[in-house]
């Protein structure tokens, strides 16, 4: 063959020869096998999915490989598998009819090679693909414990419902300690039919930034600011309004001058410019209970009708009254009385904006064994035939923890002499009358003036019972504290840490065995406790120490700052929406009382700049929604934390309400509770909080 | 391989720089395309790494051999605390059967038919002493053996006794307790 083109100089290359069509389709056959591959590799994501068989194709005995189907209860239900699915073959279904109780699921396996690998502390996106008809699924996640077990978590979101497939991805808390493998899946908990497929799980821990804290001492313990006036009022009462004011009311204030002169008083405190309004008292509200209703305004029952006669051997009084104070109008309404007198009542909001009342002393000095009944649509207490009795006297400022299934926690905490007859503590089904025991509350006779805290989140149902002593018999007050986990089958208290030890005035220490009664225990928008505060006996004895306790760890971190001031009886702390802690109220047994404010500004707010919430879609937030809100820089976590309403170391309703993220740059979605008895209705603060445990300045929205 | 090569390299040397930048062009276009439709391409935005299909009609969808199946016992009346009656429109309260074993409950309680009597001194202090806003305890702390120095340590003044001096705190018997001569 002559190469005529190169014996005669170059020639035209023509245009698609059979080598050139040959080399091109090589290079498109290359090119499209290089595409191939990396979408099937998906080597970004796939290789961080934590979910094994995350598409359902792979089974096992004609299910899919390391998925199972569980569920409890009492319902008609069918479980399996159907072609229908969002990618491949394969996507799960349940069904759900004749519904009574329980839920019914796909999960992943509890196994060592099927459940995820996780690390305590850490955050991961969890995603999946679903069909439903009905609103009443739920992302359910179970946690293995390293010591315990497998064992229940939360459950993070509800999904709406949808005809079309769709995406619900949302971001875990910190996973708490002992946590090595999480399962995770779809609850069906109502009729209807729930289709799910396409599950992943990606690590989503943002790594804190490096500490920036210049402050010394403040970074690691907080710092204390005694404020340069004084309250206007004793602030043996105080509620955190949805306006940011904290309602201080003092009646009397414990002084008989005041009593006899019926000068009663309350104000209106404003952390922001130190303003006091004052308020018009119509009654003697000293030793009232108090709780927020679901539309901001404050419910007052009972108070002091009387001091005790002059020898003493006739005690307080408790009044029927009861009064509605609105932040609105900085006015008290008085409304109808209750059916008897109640000195020191406690008061619980529950799931659906009620208001129960529990036990103090009545207008004859005896104990008052009615339970009262704040129906909130009517705006009035029940008369006695309309409330179920149970006939039961709980003691003084008995602390009822609503729990989520809409029965009452009595934590054993009180105040005034021993605990109640029995173990101390104690569950309270008002819809059936039944009370039932709990045990394990140590010396259950020595919590007198202890505090409870429903630990963070609500979710876990879990409480801690701080401190105490006995102001009858005076012995020295104790370090214990107890934790008690209420999504046990039978829950029982178990020993906590001690709580650290403090000085007392002097700085002389604590020895081993003394703590503290007059405890204030404030839940921080970080997710731990700040407690302070406190005396080692009966109205005396102040004891200067505060620590912070982790619930994740279950540990103290010892040693914080400690308010100048004493805080024994008649005084709090609460969290102010700022972030910062306010303490107030000190009455020693010599009859003086202390008006001075402290706030306290815990390490977090040293740790550099404070994320911002820069727009909440809405105020008005609905059960099992997701809401929408900005942030200007990253941010780990979401809470609501309703406003304290505490006097005498008792706030049942203070909680901590996780809102399990859907995050998308600075656009979060915070997924809402379903259930009322986790966030009773009412106001809250809004928080959320970067990597470094910096919290935001809250904004307030209204639930339910 | 190599004259398939060949004829490639030596087209290309045919085209002008402009035709070979078009062409470089065209082709990362296309790599860009389809690498972008793998990654972000399909339904919701979700990455289509596997071949998908559309939705098939409820009538097409069928339940595999690994359906299972169940009835739990009747229905027990809806109310009380595990009633979880929800609208279409708003979720249902998700509550668990937690704590479903507490224990015993107690007998239920008659209607008192007397008074619950309050313990003297429930409240720490025996109001014997000055008014009744002082608080004197009930009963001093273990070890203290004065009570009138307990009480000035603690900036008491010298108290009223309304009668009974439990504490002997008027040793003097002038009706002052923690006076001068107690």
């Amino acid at each position: 063959m002559t190469d005529v083109g190169f014996a005669h100089g170059p020639q035209p290359v023509p245009m698609w020869s059979p080598e050139l069509r040959r080399g091109l389709s090589r290079i498109l056959v290359l090119t499209a096998l290089l595409v191939t591959g990396l979408a099937a590799a998906a080597p970004a994501q796939a290789a961080d999915n934590l979910v094994q068989n995350p598409s359902l194709e792979a089974s096992t005995s004609g299910f899919p490989t390391c998925w199972e189907k569980s569920g409890y209860g009492e319902h008609t239900f069918s479980i399996g598998t159907t072609t229908d699915a969002h990618t491949g073959n394969v996507a799960s279904k349940v069904t759900i009819s004749g519904y009574t109780s329980g839920d019914r699921k796909v999960m992943m396996l509890k196994n060592a090679t099927c459940a995820p690998k996780v690390t305590q502390g850490r955050q991961y996106d969890l995603s999946v693909w679903y069909k439903s008809t009905t609103v009443a699924a739920a992302l359910t996640l179970f946690r293995h414990d390293a010591s315990a077990g497998w064992q229940y978590w939360t459950d993070l979101a509800t999904l709406a419902a949808t005809d079309a497939y769709k995406q619900k991805t949302v971001r875990t808390p910190p996973l708490p300690a002992g946590t090595d493998q999480i399962i995770w899946g779809v609850s069906l908990y109502g009729p209807g039919t729930l289709i799910t497929d396409d599950y992943s799980m990606a690590d989503a821990t943002a790594l804190p930034p490096t500490p920036t804290c210049t402050d010394g001492v403040a970074c690691t313990k907080g710092r204390w600011q005694v404020m340069p006036y004084q309250s206007a009022v004793r602030g043996i009462h105080a509620v955190v309004l949805h306006n940011g004011k904290v309602l201080l009311v003092a009646g009397s204030g414990n002084s008989t001058t005041e009593f006899r002169a019926g000068t009663f008083r309350t104000a209106v405190y404003d952390p922001a410019n130190g303003s006091f309004t004052n308020v018009n008292t119509p009654e003697d509200l000293f030793c009232a209970g108090h709780v927020q209703l679901k539309d901001g305004r404050v419910l007052v029952m009972g108070g002091n009708k009387d001091y005790p006669t002059p020898d003493g051997s006739v005690g307080f009084k408790g009044l029927r009254s009861s009064y509605i104070f609105d932040p609105a109008t900085n006015k008290y309404t008085k409304i109808n009385n209750m059916q008897a007198g109640h000195w020191y009542p406690s008061a619980t909001i529950m799931g659906n904006g009620d208001v129960i009342s529990l036990g103090g002393l009545g207008e004859d000095a005896k104990g008052t064994a009615f339970t009262e009944y704040f129906k909130s649509s009517e705006n009035r207490w029940l008369a006695w035939n309309e409330v179920k009795q149970s006939w039961k006297w709980w003691g003084l400022y008995p602390t009822m923890v609503l729990m989520q299934d809409g029965r009452l926690f009595y934590t054993g905490s009180h105040t005034f002499g021993a605990g109640l007859p029995g173990t101390g503590a104690s569950i309270y089904d008002y819809a059936s009358g039944s009370i039932t025991d709990v045990p394990g509350l140590q010396d259950k006779d020595y919590r007198d003036q202890s505090m409870s805290v429903l630990l963070p989140p609500a979710q876990d149902q879990r409480v801690l019972t701080l401190g105490g002593g006995n102001g009858h018999t005076n012995v020295d007050a104790g370090r214990l504290t107890d934790i008690i986990d209420l999504k046990a089958a039978s829950p029982k208290y178990v020993a906590g840490p001690p709580i650290p030890q403090g000085t007392l005035t002097g700085g002389a220490a604590q020895s081993s065995k003394q703590g503290k009664m007059y405890v204030s225990a404030v839940l921080l928008p970080d997710g731990t406790v700040f407690e302070t505060g406190g005396a080692l006996h009966n109205r005396a004895d102040p004891v200067f120490e505060a620590s912070i306790f982790d619930p994740i760890s279950n540990t103290f971190r010892p040693r914080m700052a400690t308010d100048p001031v004493p805080r024994s009886y008649h005084s709090s702390a609460f969290l102010l929406p700022d972030g910062r802690v306010m303490a107030i109220g000190e009455n020693p047994g010599n009859g003086t009382f202390d008006n001075r404010i402290s706030v306290y500004s815990p390490p977090y707010l040293f740790q550099g700049a404070r994320p911002q919430i820069t727009s909440v879609a809405a105020t008005n937030w609905g059960y099992g929604s997701t809401q929408q809100i900005t942030v200007n820089s990253p941010v780990v976590r979401a809470s609501l934390i309703r406003p304290a309403a505490v006097t005498h170391s008792s706030d049942p309703n203070q909680r901590f309400v996780e809102l399990p993220m859907t995050v998308s740059g600075n656009n979060i979605g915070l997924n809402v509770t379903s259930n009322p008895n986790i966030a009773p209705p009412g106001w809250y603060m809004l928080f959320v909080h970067g990597a470094n445990g910096v919290p935001s300045i809250a904004k307030w929205v209204k639930l339910g | 391989m190599i004259r398939w090569y060949r004829a490639a390299i030596g087209w290309l040397k045919a085209r002008n720089p402009l035709q070979r930048w078009t062409m470089a062009g065209a082709l990362l276009v296309l790599l860009l395309a389809a690498g972008g439709f793998a990654v972000a391409g399909g339904e919701g935005g979700s990455p289509v790494w596997f071949g998908g299909r559309p939705p098939e009609s409820a009538a097409e969808q069928g339940e595999s051999d690994a359906a299972d199946s169940g009835a739990g016992p009747a229905a027990a009346a809806a109310g009380g605390k595990r009633d979880q009656a929800g609208s279409a429109v708003s979720a249902p309260p998700r509550i668990h059967e937690f704590a479903d074993k507490p224990g015993t409950p107690e007998r239920p309680l008659p209607s008192p038919t007397a008074p619950i009597e309050i313990e003297e001194g429930n409240e720490g202090c025996d109001y014997s002493y000055g008014d009744r806003t002082i608080c004197v305890p009930w009963e001093f702390p273990d070890g203290v053996t004065d009570g009138c120095a307990w009480l000035r340590e603690r900036g008491y003044k010298p108290l009223k006794v309304n009668g009974r001096d439990r504490h002997k705190l008027d040793r003097n018997g002038d009706g002052i307790a923690c006076g001068d001569g107690d």
